[in-house]
């Protein structure tokens, strides 16, 4: 019995061999399983969804209590004036010494204008020490008018100080850091110019290392896509943009340009075949007679020819995209300063080209490219970036940056119908120089 | 109920279509699933992650082969990957000295039936038996197990080579035991 046989037997015997089951209680458990992680998805999603929409509302309400001077309607202002009309006016009418206000505290800290914040910068930004403290006389214009009683004197005397923030989270007065600071940043900034947008244009490139996620779109792909896994694998990528900024003196600033990124991959395999080759006339056999005589007897021969391969080849995905992105500038007395910021990239043109494994099991490799193929996208859509900067002022004029930066390209470069879904994720740094106008 | 309005009707995700889906193949998918993993108990589970698979991407399932091929492919691949995340590691056994060539005689085979033959496959080093099964039962390429099982093509033929031949003798020795 050969082997093809026995192999046979065994397909048959195995192949429609079915295992006694209760397939309700299997449906059940799959019904209840599936109902399970629907429900986990959804839980997720609701908890996201709705840290996002707190973390939105509470961001807008922050900014909505912290402006500019203009906030003649808040509700601490309104106390601390209140207050500070009551106590001096308490001190009046109750016969004690007039007291004397601290300037920051009758002029509270959303009532001063910018000029008093100012020239108040050197010191501290809530509670101010060493202001010559002002007499009783000084706050006449803003308090009622009075007449002196006879018999007492004024003196100063310091009233307690009110608290302008408080430690409580919600408390609408509590001292902000990055970014809802905007008064205080801006007053007290040192200002490189007096516009309020600024534009300015700079040249960048980035060397980022490549994570590839290649899976199959349904499980019968999968041997495929483990097999592509295995033989591609990702290298560098270099990108190179032209970005044009509009900053504003508060420090935002949005970034739109055109960038182009290329990534490599390296395809590498190496494998082998055999096929069988009749030979018409090869030499059967040999026979020597007694007396020396040789007779060689020819005839067909099967030869088994094993053909091995062996390809290296540097694939590639080249993109031109256009980011879009909004950050924040950390400004500083000194030439160095930092950066933040996050955005979209929307890609205008895919052109892939390289050797791939393709899905029906060729005897070798594919040449692919998206132009003729259609085995990548020509579009891939929407991909997200984010980048931390520490930049160098150099002139007035002339910034340099540089800093990590991280893209993620979630659409895939292969269109569904291939059954993969190939995308990715760059992480490196880059450098740069900007021009400002 | 004919397959096709079957898959329709699991498409269009309805309950009644994919209980009776469950009904017909659970039966044929749990034998495909106990031949990857180690026991009982883990092949249910696989058939139950089989099925919700299934339902997952029945959706994109195009009918141009053989719809219970495509069912089967997902349970292969499904079992695989629960053995791998149960850390069941798939272990090759070191290469051992030239096994004797063993002829099977013709009269055996009739006599060895499924469960037996079933038996007999599982007794197999995990590595041999994982490729017999994709190769021989299953009909998967060398090119496809390499994929599956991050292997080399050629070390999946010697696999196979190893296993068929302990395999032959494993009912060789069987059969002289009985008589």
């Amino acid at each position: 019995m050969n082997s093809h046989e026995f192999e046979a037997h065994l397909r048959s015997q195995l192949h429609n061999h079915a295992t006694p089951v209760d397939t309700e209680a299997v449906w059940r458990n799959v019904k209840q399983k599936r109902r399970q992680r629907r429900f986990v998805v959804w839980f997720f999603f609701g908890v996201t969804l709705s840290a996002a929409l707190f973390g939105a509302w509470y961001t807008l309400q922050l900014r909505s209590l912290i402006t500019t001077p203009g906030l003649p309607e808040h509700p601490v202002a309104h106390t601390q004036t209140d207050m500070l009309s009551q106590s001096v006016q308490q001190a009046h009418t109750s016969g004690t010494p007039r007291a004397s206000a601290n300037k920051s505290i009758a002029f509270s800290n959303f009532r001063a204008d910018k000029q008093s914040i100012a020239e108040s910068k050197t010191h501290s930004r809530y509670v101010q020490t060493d202001v010559p403290r002002q007499s009783g006389n000084d706050l006449a214009p803003m308090l009622p008018q009075f007449e002196p009683i006879s018999g007492y004197s004024l003196q100063s005397v310091p009233l307690s100080r009110i608290p302008l923030h408080q430690p409580s989270f919600f408390a609408p007065e509590r001292a902000f850091s990055f970014p809802l600071t905007s008064v205080q940043t801006k007053l007290d900034a040192p200002s490189r110019s007096k516009q309020p947008l600024r534009f300015s244009i700079a040249l960048e490139s980035g060397l980022m290392a490549t994570s590839r996620n290649l899976e199959a779109l349904s499980p019968v792909s999968e041997s495929i896509a483990g097999l592509r896994n295995k033989t591609e694998q990702p290298l560098e990528t270099w990108q190179v943009a032209v970005l044009g900024r509009l900053s504003h003196s508060s420090g935002w600033f949005l970034d739109a340009g055109i960038s182009h990124t290329r990534l490599t991959e390296r395809f590498e395999d190496s494998w082998s075949s055999q096929t069988i080759e009749q030979i018409p006339d090869a030499i059967t056999e040999i026979i020597i007679q007694p007396g020396g005589d040789t007779t060689f007897v020819t005839g067909p021969v099967d030869a088994v020819v094993t053909q091995s391969w062996r390809i290296r080849h540097y694939n590639t995905h080249t993109l031109i995209d256009i980011p879009l992105n909004i950050g924040y500038r950390f400004r500083s007395d000194g030439k160095w300063s930092g950066e933040i910021q996050a955005g979209a990239v929307l890609n205008l043109v895919l052109n892939s080209q390289g050797i791939i494994w393709e899905s029906d099991l060729p005897q070798t490799p594919i040449e692919v490219s998206n132009s003729d193929s259609g085995f990548f996208r020509n579009k891939i859509g929407l991909s997200y970036s984010g980048a931390l900067n520490a930049t160098y002022d150099l002139t007035e004029q002339l910034v340099l940056y540089g800093g990590p930066q991280i893209r993620a390209i979630p659409s895939s470069l292969t269109p569904e119908a291939n059954d993969f879904s190939q995308s990715y994720t760059l992480f490196g740094a880059r450098l740069g120089c900007r021009l400002r106008f | 109920m004919t397959e096709q309005e079957l898959i329709q009707g699991c498409q269009k995700g309805k309950s009644a279509h994919q209980r009776e889906l469950v009904r017909r193949f659970a039966p044929i998918l749990l034998t495909v699933c106990r031949r990857y993993v180690p026991d009982l108990p883990t092949a249910e589970d696989a058939l139950q992650e089989t099925f919700i698979r299934v339902f997952r991407h029945i959706s994109g399932y195009k009918p141009s082969g053989s719809f219970e091929g495509w069912l089967r492919r997902i349970a292969v691949t499904t079992s695989l990957k629960l053995r791998k995340k149960m850390r069941f590691a798939t272990e090759f056994p070191a290469e051992k000295a030239h096994l004797p060539e063993t002829v099977l005689l013709p009269e055996v085979l009739p006599r060895l039936g499924a469960e037996e033959i079933l038996r007999l496959i599982d007794g197999l080093p995990d590595g041999y038996r994982t490729v017999f099964n994709l190769s021989i039962i299953d009909g998967y390429s060398h090119r496809e197990i390499a994929g599956l099982l991050h292997i080399t093509e050629s070390a999946s033929r010697s696999h196979l080579a190893r296993a068929r031949k302990q395999l032959i003798q494993r009912i060789t020795q069987q059969e002289k035991i009985m008589l």
